[in-house]
């Protein structure tokens, strides 16, 4: 008996991990104008299209990898059923005489409510009026905003951090917010203005990063990288040696010892001498979005035009180029 | 091509090139005549947004990159509304009337 | 939609009735067939004409010549081509010596020195001006170091310091440099042959061909013949089949009717190609006659002549002056200044100064710069302004002036301003020798040869 449940545990050890090894599979999600495309990472040929409403901008996943929230026209948020390849349901932060923009978005780790900084706009007597930014903590069941905090005229990019307690907003500084108690409150500015860093962290990749937030920012001298541990909230900036190159987006290698940034090249960053490994030159042209496989073993660039390339990590020849159905923002991975 | 008569005879390079761009012309000439939507009389065969530009001695040198990767990005977020269509105000259906700039270019209408 | 035409600017050749048409803005050539040719009589008074009121049997022939560019938009108006400022460089021109062991009796540079003491070039500066061709050639991958003088074989250490340099920084930078030299070959050596082999040097040796010319024109410091020493030069450098020789000729007025020996001769003795200048008028008595300059139309013709029946027989006649022209139509390159000088062409004399060109290297009004500070690009600016402003009027009315640019800069400085002669002495033989061009051009189409002037136009796009 005890003899037979052993292997019978063995057995269904063995089927477990060859079953999760095969079911480790990168599905690319291609944030494009009213269609979301989905790109198999096996194949990396497009096997599903999501129709959206409206030009897509953020992109935030819910914790248990089943939805996947997509801003639309700075004020829809569409929710994606990543099963059924569908838009569930869509909120619309505008409303009641007033227009209002979303410029920063993540779902909180219960995945039940949402963080977002919103801009608003209405007009008056012939005038416009126009509202500092706030963040909101918004009900994803309902829409409804559960509270807000007046921000900085600058706040847009957002990120949770320390398990929800805390909300990291980045304008011209970065702000943390601490939202644990029920009344929010900026406790901390980290300072960027004042260093001279611009920065631009609408592309951060933090899920596929393993829980790391992170963008690349420049100075008049440099180009560096800054990270966030969203389970710490440590933020760590990274300056890279050498003449920088342009990069709208960069994604970490998931052993992290390199980082890749694209523009108009395809640039590879070693992390461990914080030089710039090589550029690469892509010839389908500029590019917003980067991305790369769980296995580390291909690079895929696109958005801007509507085109993805995907590269092999190791040689940096093009293996790929899709065509896809419309411009895009931004592509992203999730692992199932 | 056939209705063209072959009355001049290109003999160096440069007489060569001229009948070529002349054929591109016609092409694009046609093709705005398809279907709708009609294209106003006048209108350019050209499309170009433009050109972005790297003036530093930096990556990537003497960059010289179509707009046309950069046109929605720009447009919806109004980053430089006078080029591009205002996609927060005047024009949030930009994405709708050309989601491909490449593609669509010719379907879009705005001023 | 009634656009109004007119027709550009163009020019109808027409040999053994056959009519070919030269855009003139363009450089396009075309054949037109016997109805073009009808219509184009027809209709060139006519202007400006409205394309879609021309009767239906006439448009589709005015239809072609709209889109062949010759008929356009009436008010279209072509602006002159301006040369771009602040090119990165592709030639330098090194002036190894300012001396020479001749002296030739046309020399535009005072003896070899270009004005004042004789001096050399120092091997510092030669590696300097190498360095910074590399340097400062933006993102050519191929770069030319022209080595000048005087005669240059004069300073051999600066020679080899400039292509040991050169050749250094072009592999650092991952370019390519080509070397030139040009000599009067009575000091080509063994040892001097083995090097501009090994470095492929391509070398032109001034010659001037039978003996009794060459004597009269090139004579040593001391009054003897250069000749028997230039020919044991060449022959020297004939002795690798690496890299070919080509002879550079120079005669004055008084010569211009021995063109078909003078070519003879040179080939007789084995050089791959020749080319024949006519000698600037550095002096007043080298300015020719008209006799003498339809001597010289008649031996270039006559050589032309000679191509196209060479042609006939599958052979290429190594006349430079013509290959370069036929390469220029070919490609139908229109020009925005007449040579490339400050255009990424620029020459360093001994003390390092940067000048137009290697032909005005001495002249202060062209001097531009030097290698501590670089070359001043508003100074470039400076002098092709001047020097093309007295001719933009008068060009803007000749059909050649998209070939032609205006000529040599030094020889209009010469003949302008320091001679004094009016604009325009050399216009005529140039647009004879144009048109000479088209028509050769127009024979080989004719004659099915398009695949060697391909081969001929490869040589205007290195």
């Amino acid at each position: 008996m005890r003899r037979t449940s052993l292997i019978g545990v063995v057995t269904a050890l063995a089927v477990g991990l060859v079953s999760f090894q095969a079911s480790a599979k990168d599905l690319f999600y291609y944030i494009g104008n009213g269609v979301i495309q989905v790109i198999d990472g096996d194949t990396d040929d497009i096997v599903a299209d999501i129709p959206a409403e409206g030009w897509l901008r953020e992109s935030a996943l819910s914790p248990d990898k089943r939805y996947l929230y997509v801003t639309a026209r700075r004020h829809l948020i569409h929710k994606v059923d990543l099963k059924a390849n569908k838009v569930v349901q869509t909120l619309d932060v505008s409303g009641g005489g007033w227009d209002r923009f979303i410029y920063g978005f993540d779902v909180a780790p219960d995945g039940k409510t949402a963080y977002a900084s919103i801009r608003a706009r209405t007009t008056e007597g012939g005038e416009v009026v126009v509202k500092p930014p706030r963040l909101s903590q918004l009900d994803l069941a309902t829409g409804k905003v559960l509270r807000t905090l007046e921000l900085p005229w600058d706040a847009a990019t957002l990120t949770t951090v320390r398990d929800g307690r805390m909300v990291y907003v980045i304008g011209k500084d970065l702000y943390k917010i601490d939202v644990s108690d029920d009344q929010m409150r900026l406790v901390e500015t980290y300072p960027m203005y004042e260093k001279q860093m611009n920065f631009l962290p609408f592309w951060n990749y933090a899920w596929e990063n393993g829980g790391v937030f992170m963008a690349n920012y420049y100075t008049p001298e440099l180009m560096g990288l800054l990270a966030i541990d969203k389970k710490t909230g440590e933020i760590r900036d990274t300056p890279l040696n050498g003449i920088p190159v342009f990069a709208y987006s960069v994604i970490y290698s998931p052993d992290k010892k390199k980082a890749y940034g694209v523009m108009d090249e395809l640039n590879v960053i070693d992390l461990e001498t914080k030089t710039y490994e090589s550029i690469t030159v892509n010839h389908q042209g500029t590019c917003y979005g980067i991305n790369v496989s769980s296995d580390g073993s291909k690079v895929y660039v696109g958005g801007g035009g509507s085109t993805v390339t995907v590269f092999d990590a190791r040689t940096l020849r093009p293996l790929k180029v899709l065509q896809m159905a419309t411009d895009g923002m931004d592509l992203r991975r999730v692992t199932f | 091509m056939s209705d063209k008569k072959a009355v001049l005879k290109a003999l160096n390079e440069k007489a060569r090139a001229i009948e070529t761009l002349a054929e591109g012309e016609e092409e694009s000439a046609r093709a705005l005549q398809e279907g709708p939507p009609g294209m106003p009389a006048g209108c350019t065969t050209v499309f170009d947004t433009g050109w972005e530009t790297n003036p530093r001695p930096t990556y990537p040198v003497g960059n010289c990159q179509a707009s046309a990767r950069d046109f929605h990005g720009c447009a919806g977020d109004c980053w430089w509304p006078a080029q591009v269509p205002d996609g927060l105000t005047n024009h949030p259906d930009v994405d709708k009337q050309c989601p491909n700039v490449a593609r669509d270019w010719r379907k879009l209408q705005y001023d | 939609m009634s656009a109004t035409y007119a027709w550009a600017d163009h020019r109808l050749f027409r040999w053994d009735g056959e009519p070919v048409l030269y855009g003139v803005d363009d450089v396009s050539l075309f054949h037109l067939d016997r109805e073009a040719a009808e219509v184009l009589a027809r209709w060139r008074p006519a202007e400006p004409l409205v394309l879609d009121q021309t009767p239906p049997q006439d448009r589709p022939v005015l239809e072609a010549f709209r889109r062949a560019r010759l008929l356009v938009p009436a008010r279209a108006r072509r602006p002159r081509p301006r040369p771009p400022a602040g090119t990165p460089l592709s030639t330098l021109v090194l002036e190894v010596a300012q001396d020479c062991n001749l002296a030739c009796r046309y020399c535009y540079a005072d003896g070899g020195t270009y004005h004042g003491a004789p001096r050399l070039l120092p091997p510092a500066v030669a590696r300097r001006a190498a360095r910074y061709l590399v340097d400062r050639s933006g993102s050519h991958g191929e770069v030319t170091l022209v080595l000048f003088g005087g005669e240059p074989l004069l300073n051999l250490p600066a020679v080899r310091a400039a292509v040991d340099e050169a050749e250094t920084a072009a592999r650092a930078a991952g370019k390519r440099v080509r070397f030139s030299l040009t000599t009067n070959g009575t000091l080509v050596t063994e040892e001097v042959c083995e090097f501009l082999h090994r470095h492929r040097v391509s070398v032109s040796v001034s010659l001037d061909g039978p003996p009794e010319v060459h004597d009269a024109n090139r004579p040593t410091r001391g009054g003897s013949g250069s000749y028997r020493a230039a020919r044991r030069g060449l022959a020297l450098l004939l002795g690798s089949p690496r890299a070919p020789v080509a002879a550079r000729v120079t005669l004055p007025p008084a010569q211009w009717d021995r063109i078909p020996e003078v070519f003879d001769h040179l080939i007789g003795l084995g050089v791959h190609e020749v080319g024949i200048a006519p000698a600037s008028p550095v002096t007043r008595d080298l300015l020719p006659t008209a006799e003498q300059e339809e001597a010289l139309f008649a031996g270039f013709s006559g050589l032309a002549n000679r191509f196209l029946a060479a042609v006939g027989k599958g052979e290429v006649l190594p006349f430079s002056n013509l290959l370069d022209l036929l390469a220029r139509i070919h490609l139908g390159a229109s020009r925005s200044a007449p040579c490339g000088a400050g255009l990424g062409y620029l020459a360093v004399d001994t003390e390092g100064r940067f000048f137009l060109c290697h032909r005005l290297v001495g002249e202060e009004p062209f001097r531009v710069g030097d290698l501590d500070s670089g070359p001043r690009p508003e100074a470039i600016r400076g002098c092709l302004e001047a020097l093309a402003a007295p001719r933009e009027e008068p060009c803007s009315r000749c059909w050649a002036r998209a070939l032609c640019r205006g000529g040599c800069h030094y020889e209009n400085h010469l003949r302008e301003t320091v001679l004094g002669l009016p604009f325009g002495g050399t216009c005529g033989f140039v647009r004879r020798w144009i048109e000479l061009g088209i028509r050769v051009y127009a024979r080989l189409c004719a004659s099915g040869h398009e695949e060697l002037l391909g081969r001929i136009g490869a040589r205007a796009r290195c």
